[in-house]
């Protein structure tokens, strides 16, 4: 699954990961409303659809874990 | 075999692109170098590639509908001019693309000679697009409008200009560092751009030695109830380390949504230009540029500009739709139990208050009911533009193999019906439509001769009429000879001699539906095989509607063809006869009367009418008619239903009647699905199983004068 919550440590984090279609936009809206403040770990992620970059974006997530590849840092304004 | 989710939406997208982008090639036939419908076609292309990338193993799809986007690109840009040689090729790439999307859905995957099935057509297109480009080339791409200022640019002029000094130094360090050349972008795209396959952020990402990278909000859209996750809203500005002609190769694709130019130390100093009007504004509001650290910003929009209503469409499972319905049919036969409890609490539990109770709630129900049985058919509403939208390129196709020229006019398409109606209507029509193409269109030659235009025309009309949907192949070709039906049919023994000295002129015209009929001259693969039109005829009477013909020698002919606009809840009067009820289509029903005389009754030329309020109609026994056992006499203080039988009232002597009540109409399977006098069944409150008459069958009786 691209997108989770996890609950298994100290505080819940949602997790992106791999490679996101379009189609998961859905899904990670819903987990977004249903758990407003909790954080966004990428550090699994491969590419995230612009559907769900701009849902991230707009949600004004904090993001508490990045990819490897630093573009996506570059996305979210902390370049 | 159970596809992803993402893969069945790619079949229905692919679809829906595929038949757009033909509908687009016929009509570029039409209005040459349209540059809208141009522009259209190469999108509908460029989706289907983009999407069909998404999954490695349709691959053959990716390189052939790539193929046919890079020789529409040339076209879209002036290169080439389409004509009717390049039309036929990418027909034929979309029916192969087709072909492909129906494999994938009832087998998972593109066959494995995929490659080698369009090894043929990827090389005419490639030897297409290599072809030298004609001297004299009309002009239709989007760079028609290159003298006119790009607003993108000034976007992105402007964003320069004002970035922070650390960002400059940034960007001036690089220039300082490197002889190789800087380059700025601004990509705006369009708002529904996910529903074209394109993913932005990924041409962004291939963009080499990106340095400085902002996206930006373009419009007012929060992150609210209203959110709507496959709306783009987003612009990308970017320096990069790269060439300009590096980067626009990367945005070929969507070169209307981007502005490109090269950065100089010069550039990053100029003084910022006031704004110019621009739709939406790019440059970033305080807040827009998307950081998440950034505090919450204030909600700025008023509430008429965030109460604004979008129709909003989802696509949903068609089986859904279908259970829907289904549990809708329960629910209605279960409401109409109620009235039969409450019969029940008065006269056998004796308790008349509770019956009224009963009433009260049968009442209330019946109103939710509706409601909901009115939303569900809307949902099942199509418009008949489905069923047309195939004859564009059915008719270009078989009057190019015919040698005709026909022009192919359609009405009334928004007319809407039940999906299983629209989907019905499809075969009728081919069979009517290339029977107007291959039997009453003339050939150029001989319409001239005629004092006609070469073109011919063929109007495909709808339209409702009541509760029914009437849709009309007319055409102004050579009419239908009577005469020549006339003695057709009597060589092939579909009529008697007799029956042919006394058959009218238009009654002669309805042979044409007659089984085994068949007026061509030589059996063409396209009609002919006297199975066409009694095919029509037997799918149409067997819904329940009606084909009627009509004709002009010399001048045209019109086929009529008439069909119920909804087959699952339909409201039917129900009549008793003997110990059986049976429904009555109450759209059908002009009056019911009780306890009607012999006196009314008259007998003309030994066949019974009966006189209602000065006119005298054809009276039928509903018993006699159904061959009941018994008596089937009609009695003294019978009853009578006067009813509407394609344009003729008749009245049809009953036992008595009920109610008018909703009922599902299911189709007779088994034994009972051949039998002409029904056009369905029904379960009523009581749990009593139904008929629902087919008029037009009953009163057809051979027992019965017609």
């Amino acid at each position: 699954m691209p997108i989770s919550l996890d609950n298994s440590g100290n505080s819940p984090v949602i997790r992106v990961s791999g490679i996101t279609p379009p189609d998961e936009g859905d899904e990670l809206l819903a987990m977004l409303r249903e758990n407003p403040g909790v954080p966004v770990d990428l550090s699994e992620l491969e590419h995230l659809h612009t559907a769900l970059l701009q849902m991230l974006l707009a949600a004004k997530v904090h993001i508490s874990a990045w990819p490897e590849d630093s573009f996506w840092k570059l996305c979210f304004g902390n370049n | 075999m159970q596809l992803s989710s993402l893969a069945t939406q790619f079949i229905l997208e692919g679809r829906d692109h595929c038949d757009m982008a033909a509908s687009g090639l016929l009509n570029l036939e039409k209005h040459s170098h349209d540059p809208e419908v141009i522009n259209g076609i190469f999108r509908s292309f460029h989706t289907l590639k983009g999407t069909s990338g998404i999954f490695p193993e349709y691959v053959a799809i990716t390189t052939l509908t790539h193929a046919a986007e890079d020789l529409m690109d040339l076209i879209r840009n002036g290169k080439k001019n389409i004509d009717s040689g390049m039309t036929d090729l990418f027909l034929a790439v979309l029916d192969q693309v087709g072909n492909w999307l129906e494999q994938i859905e009832s087998t998972g995957a593109v066959p494995a000679t995929a490659q080698t099935e369009s090894a043929g057509l990827l090389s005419t297109l490639k030897a297409m697009k290599e072809e030298p480009a004609p001297e004299t080339n009309i002009q239709v791409a989007v760079a028609s409008e290159a003298s006119e200022p790009n607003p993108l640019e000034t976007e992105l002029r402007k964003w320069l200009t004002g970035l922070d000094s650390a960002r400059k130094e940034t960007v001036t360090s690089a220039l300082q560092g490197s002889d190789a050349p800087h380059t700025a972008l601004c990509y705006t795209p369009v708002s529904d751009t996910f529903f074209f396959g394109d993913d932005p952020i990924n041409l962004i990402r291939t963009i080499p030695g990106v340095l400085l990278l902002d996206i930006v909000n373009t419009s007012d859209a929060t992150f609210d109830e209203n959110y709507d996750p496959f709306v783009c809203n987003l612009s990308f500005l970017v320096v990069a380390a790269a060439d300009s002609e590096t980067v626009r190769g990367i945005f070929a694709y969507v070169e209307d949504q981007i502005a490109v130019i090269p950065v100089s130390p010069d550039l990053l100093e100029q003084t910022p230009e006031p704004a110019v009007v621009a739709q939406p504004t790019l440059t970033p509001p305080p807040g827009a540029v998307f950081t998440p650290s950034a505090p919450e910003q204030e909600q700025t929009a008023t509430p008429a500009e965030s109460s604004g209503k979008k129709t909003t469409y989802i696509r949903v499972d068609q089986e859904h739709i279908n259970s829907l319905m289904d549990f809708v049919g329960e629910m209605i036969i279960a409401k109409n139990s109620l009235p039969y409890l409450g019969k029940r609490a008065a006269t056998i539990y004796k308790v008349p208050a509770l019956a009224d109770e009963i009433d009260a709630q049968h009442g209330t129900i019946n109103q939710i009911v509706s409601g909901l049985q009115d939303i569900a058919m809307q949902m099942r509403m199509l418009p008949v533009s489905r069923a047309f939208e195939r004859f564009p390129r059915l008719v270009r196709d078989i009057s190019r193999k015919l040698d005709k020229r026909v022009n192919l006019v359609m009405a009334g398409e928004e007319t809407q019906a039940d999906k299983d109606v629209i989907d019905l209507l499809g075969d009728p029509l081919i069979h009517m439509v290339r029977n107007s193409l291959d039997h009453g269109v003339e050939t150029p030659a001989e319409r001239l001769a005629a004092g006609k235009p070469e073109e011919a025309t063929i109007t495909l009309r709808a339209y409702q009429d009541k509760s029914d949907i009437v849709v009309e192949v007319e055409d102004d070709g050579r009419g239908i000879d009577p005469e020549r039906i006339r003695r057709k049919a009597l060589e092939k023994g579909v009529i008697t001699a007799e029956t042919a000295a006394n058959m009218s002129d238009e009654d002669a015209v309805q042979l044409i539906m007659a089984a085994g009929f068949s007026t061509a001259e030589t059996v063409s693969d396209l009609s002919g095989r006297g199975v066409g039109m009694d095919a029509v005829m037997s799918i149409v009477t067997s819904l329940g509607g009606a084909v009627r013909a009509f004709s002009t020698p010399g001048q045209g002919s019109r086929m009529r063809l008439t069909l119920p606009m909804s087959m699952a809840i339909s409201k039917i009067l129900i009549v008793c006869q003997g110990d059986c009820t049976y429904g009555i289509p109450a759209d059908d029903v002009i009056e019911s009367m009780i306890s009607v005389p012999l006196s009314r009754v008259t007998t003309v030329n030994s066949w019974p009418g009966l006189e209602v309020r000065g006119d005298l109609l054809p009276l039928y026994s509903l018993a006699a008619q159904l061959e009941m056992d018994g008596d089937n006499s009609i009695k003294a203080g019978f009853s009578a239903v006067v009813v509407n039988v394609k344009g003729e009232s008749v009245a049809i002597a009953v036992d008595s009647f009920q109610d008018i009540n909703d009922v599902v109409v299911k189709p007779l399977a088994g034994m009972l699905q051949n039998n002409p006098y029904y056009n369905g069944s029904t379960i009523l409150g009581d749990g009593s199983i139904t008929f629902i008459l087919n008029l037009q069958e009953v009163i057809r009786n051979a027992n019965q004068p017609r």
